[in-house]
């Protein structure tokens, strides 16, 4: 309490002559050599600013703001057609018969490795796929020689 | 610079029958001492004039919402220091390192603006006012060099009356001391 109480006469010690921040103004010495007119403007510019001039400036900024939104508006509709025509009813658009045109048409690559993989051998039976009459005609068909290859062994 | 029956003259800036000639009665009164508040700021014409036009749209299109709360005219002025501040800012963001390098350059190029007629001190006085801090460059201008009372100024800049003399009580030492010891030179 005791503080509260020398701070506030200190306060109050302190004053300032009567109307001195409005004073400062007037007396003061760079106004007085320095003046305040530094800055100029173009002839006749203040008659040209009218109420005609300012509407224009609205009416710009009204076209700028609609030609800035339709454009943003335009860009988001045209994202939005894309991707849904990109991604919905994919399915539909791709039937079994084209995949097996596609595939026919050799445009279709697989490497071995692809097709050791599709082919598991575990889930083959090859002697369902081959059987020994397709294995006959095949070597007589390639006038195979076995015993070429029996020796090579 | 104040209207006379102002609440009707805002009633009729309101009103769209009304609101044209209105207006033009608000720019014929205010253009002057708007363009002065904003150029002291930007300090170029072109740029003032850019900014001005800017605050009378502002003007325009906000009157609707004006409550009346403060007088037109600090109300307009707080646009226009609003709308200056801002300019100098996406200035200095734009073309600048920072807004001090900005308001030293814009300093610097007085001395080849057409439109500036003052001499070297006074160059030098405009230079050590665009190196002040944001605030006691505003008060100085609008207490110092367009004679506004502490309270509108207050009412302007949203500061206490008492920080605001403060302020202006800082910029004026720091002003005399520099003058000072360019004219000792």
């Amino acid at each position: 309490m005791g503080i509260k109480k020398d701070i506030l006469i200190k306060r109050k010690g302190f004053k300032i002559p009567e109307g001195y921040f409005e004073s400062i103004n007037n007396d003061f010495f760079i106004k007085k050599e320095l003046g305040v007119k530094r800055f100029s403007v173009p002839t006749n510019y203040f008659n040209s600013i009218d109420k005609q001039q300012v509407f224009n400036r609205i009416y710009t900024d009204n076209v700028k703001y609609i030609k800035t939104n339709f454009y943003r508006a335009a860009a988001a509709v045209f994202i939005g057609v894309l991707f849904l025509t990109n991604n919905l009813d994919k399915s539909n658009n791709v039937n079994l018969e084209d995949i097996i045109e596609y595939a026919n048409q050799d445009m279709l690559y697989f490497s071995n490795s692809d097709l050791s993989e599709l082919f598991a051998s575990n889930k083959l039976n090859y002697t369902v796929l081959i059987n020994d009459d397709d294995l006959a005609r095949y070597f007589i068909e390639t006038n195979f020689n076995t015993q070429e290859y029996l020796l090579q062994e | 610079m104040i209207l006379e029956n102002e609440s009707n003259f805002i009633e009729s800036l309101k009103n769209k029958k009304t609101q044209n000639s209105a207006f033009e009665t608000l720019l014929t009164n205010y253009k002057q001492p708007l363009y002065w508040h904003i150029r002291k700021i930007v300090l170029n014409h072109d740029a003032a004039d850019d900014v001005l036009q800017d605050t009378f749209v502002k003007i325009f299109k906000g009157i609707s919402k004006f409550k009346g709360e403060s007088k037109l005219y600090t109300w307009m002025y707080k646009i226009a220091t609003n709308e200056s501040l801002n300019f100098l800012k996406l200035r200095a963001k734009k073309y600048f390192q920072s807004s001090e390098e900005m308001m030293n350059t814009l300093a610097n190029n007085l001395k080849e603006d057409p439109y500036f007629d003052g001499d070297m001190v006074q160059l030098e006085l405009q230079k050590i006012i665009s190196n002040l801090p944001d605030k006691q460059k505003l008060v100085f201008q609008m207490k110092y060099e367009q004679n506004m009372k502490f309270n509108d100024i207050s009412e302007i800049l949203g500061t206490s009356v008492g920080a605001l003399k403060a302020s202006y009580h800082i910029a004026v030492k720091k002003i005399k001391e520099k003058i000072k010891k360019i004219q000792t030179f």
